[in-house]
Order: structure tokens, then C-alpha cells, then sequence
């Protein structure tokens, strides 16, 4: 496999990761312009935010452990779709989170054959 | 009528309610202008600032929308059920944003009025894959088709005035995006001068 396309194998995944965390971050902007004290602000952008914490902590995990991280991700649309009764808007954020499992998964098996030799 | 099932349609109801909260936040961050840079796909998007009838409190509800001679028309495909529509039913005076500035303007129910079909054609031709995942399908349906198919819906047309003031309210989250990404920067290169020495 040519460097260049094991490169992008390493990279698409975190780059994504990253495009997700900042995607699902902007519905946590909901809180600004609604009438709350600087305090409430605080509190209510960070539980907002931590969907985005939770996809984040997935991401540190998975850039050192690839495997571990897709499990986590694998968690997480479970999680969401549970929560959202896996009603058929919910594939909007589910969708995502398995497609970065999978990712990870295929960069942890590309990078396990070139060290192997297979 | 619609050509689509009632509990289809409640589907398609909480998509679109999450769909107009990202794009009403794209409006909110300054990004309106590009929003609207892909016509057939998203569709063309403004949002109506009205005011809620029971609460009092100012609403914002992103649309699609096509302007014909200088006025604006948008239309409520879910019906008269729509709380926006019935918003503007009790107070028509409301403020629109569009991607070449905000407007006070004036809002009009002309679903009874007569030759008002076109203008709902182009309407929905403008609200990109909105119309077709409904069943609707604006660019090849003959006008009695399209007539049947969108019995229920309200066609509004908005009278442009004066312009509003007021811009994006989310702007500054991009200098403090940025600034982030410079600490993060910033923090990883001491942190590597810190592992070399």
C-alpha cells in the first residue's frame, strides 16, 4: 500500500472526528441569546457540550488505541439511539459515529498488516 | 392532501424541526450568505423572526422561500397547523432575514388568492430536497397535480420595508474558535521545546 494512502487511512478518521465534534458543538450554542445570567450560561454550555466531551474522550482513546476507540464510538450511537428511541432522524448523529468506528477499525487493520508483513 | 402517510409526515416534521435549529444557528453564526450557495440541493433559506401568540416571546423560523418582483413568498407545507404560520396569522409585522441583509416586513396570507400557483411552484422548485422528500415534485407535476398535492398548503407573501438592524448574534464564536486553535498551537509547541531540551 502506497505511504500516501496509509496516510490518509491514519488521517480520515481523526480529521472527521474532529469535523463531528465541531458539528455536533454548534447545536450547544443554542444557550447563548436566550435570556441567561453569565452563570447559567456556563452551566448550560457545558451539558451541552457533553456530547461533544464524550466524542472527544473517544478520540484521544482511539488515536492511541484504535480498537478501544471504535468500541467506544460503537457505544455512543447505541447510546444515542437509545436515548432517541432510534427514531429515524437519530441516524444523523448515529450514522456518523459508526462510520468513525469503522474507520478506526480498517486504520488499526491496514497498520497491524504493514508491521506484520502481511 | 399530501402523497405521504400521517405518521411519514410526523417523521418528517421532527426531522425538519432539527434540520431548522442547525440552520437557524448557521444564520446566527454569520453564515446565511452560505447556506443558500446550493439552491437545488439545500434549497433557498431565510428565517422569519416573529412573535409566539401565547408566550409573548420572539421566535425564529428558518423557510424556504422565492422572490418573485421584489417580493418574498414562502409557504407552510405542513399546513395551518404550523406554529410559525399561525404566528404570523396573529401578527403579520415581522422581521426577515435574507443573505443580502435583514427587513422588517409585512406578511400576508394570499393562499385564496387566484393565479397563485406559479409562485408555489417556484416556492418549492427553491426548497430543494425539502418538496421531494414530502412527495412532491414541483418541477415535473402538472399544474393539477401539484394543485391536489398541495391542497394544504399556505402560501405567504412577505412585503419588504425598511431594513432592520442587527446581525448575527454568534460571530464572535469564530475570533474565539480561532484563539483556541492558536493555544492549542502555541501550548503543543512549548510542550515539544520542553521534550527536546
Amino acid at each position: 500500500m502506497k505511504h500516501n494512502t496509509k496516510r490518509l487511512i491514519y488521517w480520515l478518521p481523526r480529521v472527521l472526528s474532529i469535523a463531528f465534534a465541531l458539528f455536533i458543538s454548534i447545536f450547544a450554542l443554542d444557550v447563548f441569546g436566550v435570556g441567561y445570567s453569565f452563570g447559567e450560561t456556563v452551566l448550560a454550555l457545558l451539558m451541552h457540550l457533553i456530547p461533544t466531551f464524550l466524542v472527544l474522550i473517544a478520540l484521544v482513546i482511539a488515536w492511541r488505541w484504535e480498537r478501544v476507540g471504535a468500541l467506544l464510538f460503537v457505544v455512543l450511537a447505541g447510546l444515542y439511539l437509545s436515548v432517541s428511541r432510534a427514531e429515524s432522524w437519530s441516524w444523523i448523529i448515529a450514522g456518523p459515529l459508526l462510520l468513525l468506528a469503522v474507520l478506526f477499525l480498517f486504520d488499526w487493520r491496514v497498520r497491524t498488516q504493514a508491521q506484520t508483513g502481511l | 392532501m399530501t402523497t405521504i402517510s400521517p405518521e411519514t409526515e410526523q417523521r418528517l416534521r421532527q426531522l425538519f424541526r432539527r434540520f431548522n435549529r442547525f440552520m437557524l444557528l448557521m444564520w446566527r453564526l454569520g453564515l446565511g450568505r452560505f447556506i443558500n450557495f446550493l439552491p437545488d440541493g439545500v434549497g433557498r433559506i431565510m428565517v422569519i423572526e416573529h412573535i409566539g401568540r401565547k408566550t409573548g416571546q420572539v421566535r425564529q423560523t428558518p423557510v424556504n422561500y422565492a422572490e418573485i418582483d421584489g417580493d418574498i413568498y414562502c409557504t407552510a407545507g405542513f399546513g395551518a397547523v404550523s406554529h410559525w404560520y399561525r404566528n404570523l396569522l396573529a401578527r403579520p409585522q415581522v422581521e426577515i432575514w435574507l443573505p443580502d441583509g435583514r427587513f422588517h416586513a409585512h406578511a400576508t396570507d394570499i393562499t385564496n388568492e387566484p393565479n397563485t400557483l406559479p409562485i408555489l411552484r417556484q416556492v418549492l422548485i427553491n426548497s430543494g430536497f425539502a418538496a421531494t422528500a414530502v412527495g412532491v415534485h414541483p418541477k415535473t407535476m402538472s399544474d393539477a397535480e401539484l394543485a391536489a398535492v398541495t391542497q394544504s398548503y399556505r402560501l405567504i407573501r412577505f412585503t419588504r420595508q425598511q431594513p432592520a438592524p442587527g446581525g448575527p448574534d454568534l460571530l464572535w464564536v469564530w475570533p474565539a474558535l480561532l484563539g483556541l486553535l492558536l493555544g492549542i498551537v502555541w501550548f503543543k509547541r512549548i510542550y515539544a521545546e520542553e521534550d527536546d531540551s
